[in-house]
């Protein structure tokens, strides 16, 4: 009996929170029909920012995919002064505000900033396009490779990287080898992870962006564009399809590592 | 391969290739002539949907040649933090006259936009206060803004240029008699008008669009907005009122050219869009979104589509900018809230 009562009140309450809302976002965006959802979905605007999205968050993903595993293996593997210090730096970006993040860049690399400065003398912009927004979303997504894979690293045994290092392999040989096998369902959970963040960033975009449609508008800003502007069914189709390339994502997470536990990615 | 390991390969593939097509279409397309124009929220629908395509397709016959233009719509306050960090806007249209004149100050802009044709406002809008059909509360005025149990919907001052304007419509309701002059009781009928009415309020969304979209979801008794705004909302068929208040304030919205981001080689199409916006074809496409354009044989002809304003008064029976805003947005407002 207790079984089922912790079932029923744990799905109960999963299901309200959060099967409730996105099933309403479903049937707003089907309320004109198919033909009506899709062409939301295909206006130049949409399809620009959608695939402006899935570029930015590959770009992410690729770049921290490395960088995360790098500072997960120097946290793991060094001993330095000052460790607890940076390692409490990582986790940083999941408790400052989004909005902090963007005007914090907006203001370092603007015009007038410590490094905008110099380079818009050189012409050169930063924010307001793609760099920009990459490096926004770089910040935004760090902790979720290096949270992935650096537990595993902890808890690998250091004697096989030794061990091949002594039988003569390479510093690359032995990661390529020894290391990266060990780490490799964890580098997919956190780069999945980082995928995903990326995909829904808005706080820290909007400020970036600049919004210019069908140039820097991401998916989430075209969102908030259209339910600005009244939009409300062209908002909604959008989020669909956002929702349902996350599904995909985490569905296929399950898929791809098979038994891979996802207790270890961060939350 | 195992099949997971197909499909992996099969997803990575598919998202580089997006990437790749992504990247090729950003590099072709900053090659060619391109105008950049960022608007407050109201001029998003005539803007894109008829001004842009109208003077596109002008210049293609003028000189046989493309040109791209690129937007950005949000409120006033918003695209004002854009712009002042950088962002790449040629021509803004702000709701109020607040914004340009700090972009002034920082240099962004030199060319001064009153020397414009009527000052740099080539389309005008009241405020007036929208309520659900029938008017259940039965609002005739701002002052019935005030009332107990009325739930009030304005957008936030600190963001929203059509908030500015709210407000200052509301003071000067209480703050200004029939003729347009201060009344006898000074200035503290309408500093009461405010904190009446921002007890009221359950919501500061950050532009009046999105306050409008918000009454459109089903939220608030009143909301008091641009008359633009409240009838492209009646026209798509809402069941809302117009209360169109004895006195309300006359919106001048501005158009200003940011200096600091059109080059020699831009400067005859930035002006050339300019002449556009007070051109019959954009002064036809703002009237028939709803503005009262400044040019007055376009505006007679859609005169039976707005309601007669009996008196209205401008920014400078309060002041002019410089001093309503420190003392009604700045000053009243803020004591209101912090009250």
């Amino acid at each position: 009996m207790a079984r089922y009562a912790l079932m029923t009140s744990g799905i109960g309450f999963l299901i309200l929170l959060i099967a409730l809302p996105l099933t309403a976002i479903f049937t707003q965006a089907y309320q004109g029909g198919m033909a009506a959802f899709w062409e939301a979905v295909s206006s130049p605007e949409a399809v620009f920012s959608l695939r402006y999205t899935l570029t930015l968050a590959a770009a992410t993903t690729a770049i921290n995919g490395v960088m995360g595993t790098l500072v997960a293996y120097v946290l793991a593997r060094y001993d330095f002064r000052g460790k607890s210090i940076i390692d409490s730096l990582v986790d940083l970006p999941i408790a400052i505000p989004a909005s902090v993040t963007g005007f914090t860049l907006l203001l370092l690399y603007g015009p007038v900033g410590t490094i905008g400065g110099p380079l818009s003398d050189a012409g050169i912009r930063i924010m307001f396009s793609f760099p920009g927004i990459l490096v926004a979303h770089l910040f935004m997504t760090f902790p979720y490779v290096v949270r992935a894979v650096g537990p595993v690293l902890q808890d690998s045994d250091r004697g096989e990287e030794e061990a091949a290092q002594m039988l003569g392999a390479s510093g690359f040989g032995v990661f390529r080898h020894v290391t990266f096998p060990a780490i490799q369902s964890a580098l997919i959970v956190g780069s999945i992870f980082t995928f995903a963040r990326s995909l829904g960033e808005f706080g820290a975009t909007i400020m970036v962006s600049g919004n210019l449609a069908l140039r820097t508008q991401t998916a989430p800003l075209f969102i908030f564009s259209e339910f600005n502007a009244g939009n409300i069914e062209a908002a909604s189709a959008m989020s669909v399809v956002l929702v349902l390339i996350s599904f995909v994502l985490f569905f296929g997470l399950k898929f791809a590592t098979g038994k891979l536990t996802l207790g270890r990615a961060p939350q | 391969m195992s099949a997971s390991r197909i499909l992996t390969v099969l997803a990575l593939g598919v998202i580089i290739a997006i990437s790749l097509t992504t990247f090729w279409d950003l590099a072709r397309q900053s090659s060619g002539r391109t105008l950049t124009i960022y608007g407050y929220s109201a001029m998003e629908e005539p803007l894109k949907n008829e001004v842009i395509p109208a003077f596109q397709e002008w210049y293609r016959q003028t000189h046989g040649e493309e040109v791209e233009i690129v937007t950005s719509f949000a409120g006033s306050g918003h695209i004002f933090n854009q712009i002042r960090a950088g962002a790449p806007a040629q021509v803004a249209i702000f709701a109020t006259e607040i914004e340009p004149t700090k972009l002034m100050e920082d240099g962004l802009i030199t060319t001064d936009w009153r020397t414009f044709p009527d000052n740099g406002t080539f389309a005008l809008t009241v405020a007036v206060i929208l309520t659900r059909d029938g008017n259940p509360q039965n609002i005739k005025s701002f002052d019935d803004l005030g009332n107990n149990g009325v739930d009030v919907l304005i957008p936030d001052p600190t963001t929203s240029g059509g908030a500015q304007w709210a407000i200052l419509a509301l003071y000067g309701s209480a703050f200004l008699n029939d003729t347009g002059i201060p009344s006898e009781g000074g200035t503290e009928p309408a500093a009461k008008l405010l904190k009446r009415v921002i007890n009221n309020a359950s919501s500061l969304p950050e532009s009046a669009r999105k306050a409008l979209t918000q009454f459109g979801l089903g939220y608030g008794d009143a909301l008091l907005t641009y008359e633009n705004d409240a009838l492209v909302d009646i026209a798509k068929g809402l069941d809302y009122e117009i209360i169109m208040p004895q006195s309300t304030i006359s919106i001048e919205p501005k158009v200003v050219i940011i200096d600091a981001n059109v080059g020699e080689e831009d400067a005859a199409l930035v002006g050339e869009f300019m002449d556009f916006l007070w051109g019959a074809e954009a002064q036809e496409a703002m009237a028939k979104h709803h503005f009262r354009v400044v040019d007055q044989t376009v505006f007679q002809r859609h005169a039976a589509d707005f309601q007669e304003v009996a008196s209205s008064f401008t920014i400078d029976d309060l002041g002019g900018w410089d001093e309503a805003s420190v003392q009604v947005i700045e000053g009243a407002w803020r004591e209101a809230q912090r009250d």
